[in-house]
């Protein structure tokens, strides 16, 4: 019995963990994140489960983040619907995507031109903040590895 | 996008060049360039056929794209509620099938059977009015009013502002924009933002 409800607790807190992996929350939240952690370069890539483009780009980004691990942050930002939280969860085990995890909570789209008055609101989309203050935007899917180092050497300081 | 000149290889410029067509196309109040588009049972169709038209809600538009679908019954019901009153849908699909094979003239053709879509379903297939119009996503709304020739855009953006639950609209942009011009009135917003999947451009 004692063994039963050990192994009960410590599923339970593995699963906690990986619950604890995914933080929900809206547009002023994800503000806060991104500028608390953009004393460093950081990298915000915004996607879904449903977006093939964002799925298949997404190797890349784990990759680029094993190489930059020391000098990028790495935002992922899931604008799945509400209702596909556990899609969600599932494609970040399943890709062991790592760093910090979000899900947007915002069913309206006020918030697009707040993050960037150039931007339509399409996925994929990802944004490089740096630390002075500048931003980089890149619009549509990185075709390759390649393609994405080659965006943040370009953009992060020497 | 003036940072990325600075870059200024061919390969970049054509890059810019390309979201620069992708991002500019109408603003509201300009003047929209009639088309000629291929409809899901074959005939072609242009804004110029329609004589009682007061205007269209032109949505750009596909069959697999999640947040197309979400908006798939609340269309119907925009075309159920403006159609007779001058405002008709017209839906494009200007996705290439090739990148999207579920975004073929045939399944075009299968969606609007299966979903009952009771307005025109164009294809948009060297995406030229895609372009024309600066759609950058799926679904995408242009409301357009005629004006003393043709017809301008009074609109641009979201059809409302809940895309995954209907129940929970707080403000129906699209509805609001019809009905002030079915008064005469000024569009109060004239232009939402919203999320979406990318056009899919032909490479």
């Amino acid at each position: 019995m004692k063994t039963i409800s050990l192994t009960l607790l410590i599923t339970l807190n593995f699963i906690s963990g990986f619950a604890q992996d995914l933080r929900i929350v809206s547009y002023p939240e994800l503000e806060r994140i991104i500028s608390a952690s953009s004393q460093k370069p950081t990298l915000v890539n915004l996607w879904a489960t449903w977006c093939k483009p964002c799925v298949e780009e997404l190797p890349y980004f784990i990759s680029a983040q094993e190489r930059f691990k020391d000098e990028v942050e790495f935002i992922f930002v899931s604008l799945d619907f509400m209702s596909q939280t556990p899609k969600v969860k599932e494609m970040i085990k399943k890709l062991s995507m790592h760093g910090t995890m979000i899900q947007l909570n915002e069913p309206g789209g006020d918030w697009i031109d707040k993050m960037d008055n150039n931007w339509s609101g399409a996925i994929p989309y990802t944004l490089l903040y740096l630390p002075n203050g500048k931003k980089w935007e890149h619009y549509d899917a990185f075709s390759s590895l390649e393609d994405l180092t080659s965006f943040l050497n370009t953009h992060l300081p020497k | 996008m003036k940072k990325t000149l600075q870059y200024g290889s061919a390969a970049i410029l054509t890059v810019v060049i390309l979201t620069a067509a992708t991002i500019n196309g109408y603003k509201v109040g300009d003047k929209v360039k009639d088309f000629k588009l291929k409809n899901i049972d074959g005939k072609f169709i242009s804004l110029s056929e329609f004589d009682d038209a007061k205007g269209f809600i032109v949505i750009f538009t596909c069959n697999q794209c999640p947040y197309a679908k979400a908006y798939e019954s609340r269309v119907l019901a925009l075309d159920r509620m403006y159609k007779e009153k001058g405002y008709p849908v017209i839906a494009i699909n200007p996705n290439d099938p090739v990148a999207v094979p579920d975004d073929s003239f045939e399944s075009m053709v299968q969606n609007a059977r299966k979903k009952g879509f009771t307005f025109p379903y164009l294809i948009d297939e060297t995406q030229q009015v895609a372009r024309q119009f600066g759609a950058a996503r799926t679904p995408h709304v242009y409301v357009l009013n005629k004006a003393t020739e043709g017809y301008e855009v009074a609109y641009i953006g979201a059809i409302d502002d809940n895309t995954e639950d209907a129940g929970n609209v707080k403000h129906t942009y699209v509805e609001d924009a019809v009905n002030a011009l079915l008064n005469g009135k000024n569009v109060s917003v004239p232009e939402t933002k919203a999320v979406g999947c990318t056009i899919k451009w032909k490479k």
